[in-house]
């Protein structure tokens, strides 16, 4: 059986350090546009999941 | 005896007939070939065996073979069960899975035919009996057998037809646009997709389509969400779809209009031909599980709620 997370953000993509406080999500800085989609990108690759964008800053999540 | 093997394989050959006409590889791609064929044409002879030998062994006053019929009704329903279960096994190697309603029917439509091959030959069997018993020769028996075989198979397979959507729905195209991150077809928010790069490709390649429900039941019966895959499946295997494992953005999405009932589903296809997808899904089957019937409370009135 195969057993994983689902439904849940797996990442934070995000320009702005200090909109942030430490939490249970990994937050990644980047500091221009182009560089937050390609981090956002190549971490939907990696997990498998989808980028979802929100108010400027990336969510990874996988459904 | 001679009259008894005349009557058992008219039953037998006529059964047989009855399961090959029944055997297609359709739009849905199933059953495979040659495997599936195989073993469904084998188990649809041993159906015709079993509707053939009812009467004759009565007739002998065999009444203890007359409950092979009770053991072959559970010989089919095993059919079902390993139809259900190898689809079940096969779903996760699929891109855009059938879903466990779709399977169901599917299923359920392999026991029925079995049991119509028995019916076919149990009724060419009977019709022979009574032509012997009446007094005609064997020749005549045959022939009028075989008629009556014809004659129970077009009329089985015509209440065995299935309804598709397309009389249930009208398939109309449907316009698709992003609002900052937020996929829209006809206005419906679908998703939120941010990276630019896939909404690129959903701009450039994606078919979305509106499916407008004609009445009432319909609605509720496309709100199914086992109908919904099967027509997310069934589309996605006609037209291919741009879509890898490591690619969720470009799953097939069908969303429901919970205003007016109507179903929206966008795609991003191998072949861009909007002709074709709008034919895939008039296509596809109303599953029976899903089917609805609403109004009866309501005196038979089967408008589409305002």
């Amino acid at each position: 059986m195969e057993v994983g997370l689902k439904d849940q953000i797996i990442a934070i993509v995000s320009n702005d350090s200090n909109s942030f406080y430490a939490g249970a999500v990994p937050v990644f800085f980047a500091e221009d546009e182009k560089k937050k989609e390609e981090l956002a990108l190549l971490l939907a690759k990696i997990t498998n999941s989808m980028a979802h964008r929100i108010n400027g800053i990336y969510l990874i999540v996988k459904h | 005896m001679e009259q008894m093997f005349c009557n058992v394989v008219t039953a037998v050959i006529m059964g047989i007939l009855a399961r090959i006409h029944m055997m297609r590889v359709d739009s849905r791609q199933y059953p495979t070939c040659p495997q599936g064929v195989l073993s469904h044409l084998t188990l649809g002879a041993i159906a015709a065996f079993l509707g053939s030998l009812a009467l004759p062994s009565l007739a002998e006053k065999e009444f203890g073979a007359v409950t092979f019929l009770a053991l072959a009704a559970q010989q089919f329903r095993d059919v079902r069960n390993m139809e259900r279960e190898s689809l079940d096994n096969m779903e996760q190697t699929e891109l855009v899975p059938r879903g466990t309603a779709y399977i169901e029917d599917i299923a359920k439509a392999f026991e029925a035919r079995n049991y119509m091959v028995i019916i076919t030959s149990l009724s060419v069997s009977i019709t022979i009996f009574i032509f012997q018993a009446a007094g005609y020769d064997s020749k005549t028996g045959i022939i009028g057998g075989t008629a009556v075989g014809i004659a129970v198979i077009y009329i089985l397979k015509k209440a065995l037809q299935r309804t598709k959507i397309e009389e249930i729905a009208e398939i109309k195209p449907a316009r698709l646009e992003f609002e900052g991150s937020l996929l829209k077809i006809n206005d419906l928010a679908i998703m939120n997709i941010g990276l630019s790069s896939s909404k690129n490709i959903y701009l450039n390649n994606a078919l979305a389509v509106e499916i407008i429900p004609r009445n009432g039941s319909a609605a509720i019966t496309l709100s199914n969400l086992g109908q919904r895959q099967a027509i997310q499946h069934n589309a996605s295997i006609q037209m291919g779809i741009r879509k890898d494992v490591d690619e969720p953005d470009f799953f097939p999405v069908i969303r429901r209009n919970h205003e007016s009932g109507n179903i929206v589903f966008a795609l991003i296809p191998m072949h861009n031909d909007m002709d074709l997808l709008i034919k895939t899904i008039k296509e596809t089957p109303v599953l029976e599980s899903a089917k609805r019937k609403t109004g009866i409370l309501r005196g038979g009135d089967d408008s589409k709620w305002k």
